[in-house]
């Protein structure tokens, strides 16, 4: 019996895996939903009740998909190191964070209620979390080595900057995305006026929690254009 | 694995007995209650054992055309509000698809080795005009000998009844037989209270207040003084989630409902 246990546990682990990924091809139609864990589900040929292993559900699936998209960055950005040497610093974080928000592009049309999904008290610490990480993992390929205050400064303007870009992009309706990365570049032109040292680390970060915070309204307005425009298609 | 046979000494409450005579034991208590068995629920718990059933159905995730069992569920309070979930899933999937065949309700088996409480369950149903239309139905049987077939269900559920198996490996056993590749049992029980002082009070509630309320409503003390010391022999979270894994479930995880007076338990068989 007692190999039998990690076997299982494994086993498990491996399980959820495939079935998150087989979920995520039922979220355009189903949205990020438990409805899109039990069609995954049948996809691999179990019980539609195996979706119970997720823990969390439809905010479990999120988190999955926001995680992999952070590791896939990083991976992105580890192959490319040699061109972003080649690149000033503004450049290379203004790389990352369009390579990053590009991997939202076949999810656009359901990624509002999944910012609405985050943004739930019950989810809001996982967001937080993965939002911090997402901006650490850039700063640190774009060869930040800064250790006093300006660590958290760099870090909060960065995530407020990757919020305000991402919502700008659920509505952005210009070919190829055009409009969002102009936006990009405005609010990175902002931050560098700002200065970094001029701002306060406390602020930074009471910004990003507010970017959070007011996604929930942000994506409801996006979910009703979103209806909208496809009514007009 | 331990198996309880016929000699052997399993609880009954704070009292050991033989192992053949405890599903009697066990029987006639519930008999006694059936009748006044959801009044009784709501004056003990102070109506929070619907909050942890509603709880449960959440946690399994029902949806249509599932094939659903459960079991000891005899007055149908859990299969109740699965059958609900159920109609509510088909009702979207229906309007979601434009294909011109129906989408299946799907069927809740109540399996109850108590007949007085089964007849209390169909009662409420006939009150509440469910299952009218098919998709439920009652089935006298022993949780450690299903009457159903092998990879048959979609999900198993059992709420505050396994407690009261004489033996609860064999009842596990049972259910991962009878679950599908990808089932799940989702099990909603008594459990250990972690906080030391609310442990105090809720023993001291236990033991002092609920067989006093069951004097009074249920006329019937003894009853009661069985439910409180069940819940007090009754393995902890952790002991508890190892027995399931033992049966063989993966991805075993419990969660705590009001600080572990309860726990749902859900193990998946893959």
């Amino acid at each position: 019996m007692g190999y039998k246990i990690p076997y299982l546990r494994l086993h498990a682990q491996e399980l959820r895996d495939r079935l998150l990924k087989a979920a995520l091809k039922h979220v355009k139609s189903k949205g990020w939903s438990v409805a899109a864990l039990q069609s995954g589900a049948e996809d691999l040929q179990m019980s539609k009740s195996i979706s119970g292993i997720v823990q969390n559900g439809a905010a479990g699936l999120i988190e999955y998909f926001v995680d992999d998209c952070n590791q896939r960055l990083e991976a992105g950005l580890d192959s490319r190191q040699e061109e972003l040497a080649g690149m000033r610093v503004p450049e290379r974080v203004r790389m990352a964070v369009r390579m990053r928000l590009e991997m939202l592009i076949p999810y656009i049309d359901t990624w509002p209620q999944a910012l609405g999904v985050q943004a739930h008290p019950a989810h809001v610490a996982t967001a937080v979390r993965q939002r911090a990480e997402l901006a650490d993992d850039i700063w640190h390929a774009c060869g930040d080595t800064s250790t006093d205050y300006n660590w958290y400064t760099k870090r909060g303007l960065l995530a407020a900057v990757y919020a305000a870009t991402e919502l700008y992009m659920l509505t952005d309706y210009s070919p190829g995305y055009a409009d969002t990365w102009r936006s990009l570049d405005r609010r990175l032109a902002d931050v560098k006026r700002l200065g970094g040292a001029a701002t306060e680390a406390r602020q930074a970060m009471s910004s990003v929690l507010a970017s959070v915070g007011s996604m929930a309204e942000w994506a409801q307005e996006a979910v009703i254009q979103a209806q909208r425009r496809r009514q007009q298609s | 694995m331990y198996t309880a046979g016929e000699d052997d000494t399993v609880s009954f409450g704070f009292q050991d007995i033989n192992a053949n005579e405890k599903k009697e034991r066990v029987g006639q208590v519930f008999s006694s209650v059936a009748s006044s068995y959801d009044t009784m629920n709501d004056l003990m718990s102070g109506g929070l054992h619907r909050l942890w059933k509603d709880r449960l159905v959440t946690r399994l995730q029902p949806f249509a055309g599932m094939c659903h069992l459960d079991v000891a569920g005899g007055t149908g309070d859990v299969a109740f509000r699965v059958l609900r979930a159920m109609a509510e899933d088909q009702t979207r999937q229906q309007e979601e698809s434009d294909a011109p065949t129906p989408v299946q309700l799907g069927q809740v088996h109540v399996c109850d080795i108590n007949p007085d409480m089964l007849r209390e369950g169909q009662r409420k149903a006939g009150q509440q005009r469910l299952g009218e239309g098919g998709g439920l139905s009652w089935i006298v049987g022993d949780a450690e000998q299903l009457p159903f077939q092998d990879n048959s269900m979609d999900a198993y559920t059992i709420a505050f009844g396994i407690r009261n198996v004489t033996n609860i490996d064999a009842a596990l056993d049972e259910a991962f037989r009878v679950l599908r590749k990808g089932g799940a049992l989702h099990c909603l029980e008594f459990s250990q209270l972690a906080l030391p002082g609310l442990r105090e009070l809720y023993d001291a509630y236990s033991f002092r207040v609920i067989p006093q309320i069951g004097r009074v409503v249920a006329n019937d003390e003894a009853s009661y003084q069985y439910l409180v010391e069940s819940i007090r022999r009754f393995p902890d979270q952790k002991t508890f989630a190892s027995l399931i894994r033992d049966a063989g479930f993966s991805g075993v995880s419990y969660e705590n409902l009001s600080g572990g007076i309860c726990a749902i338990h859900s193990g998946f068989r893959l």
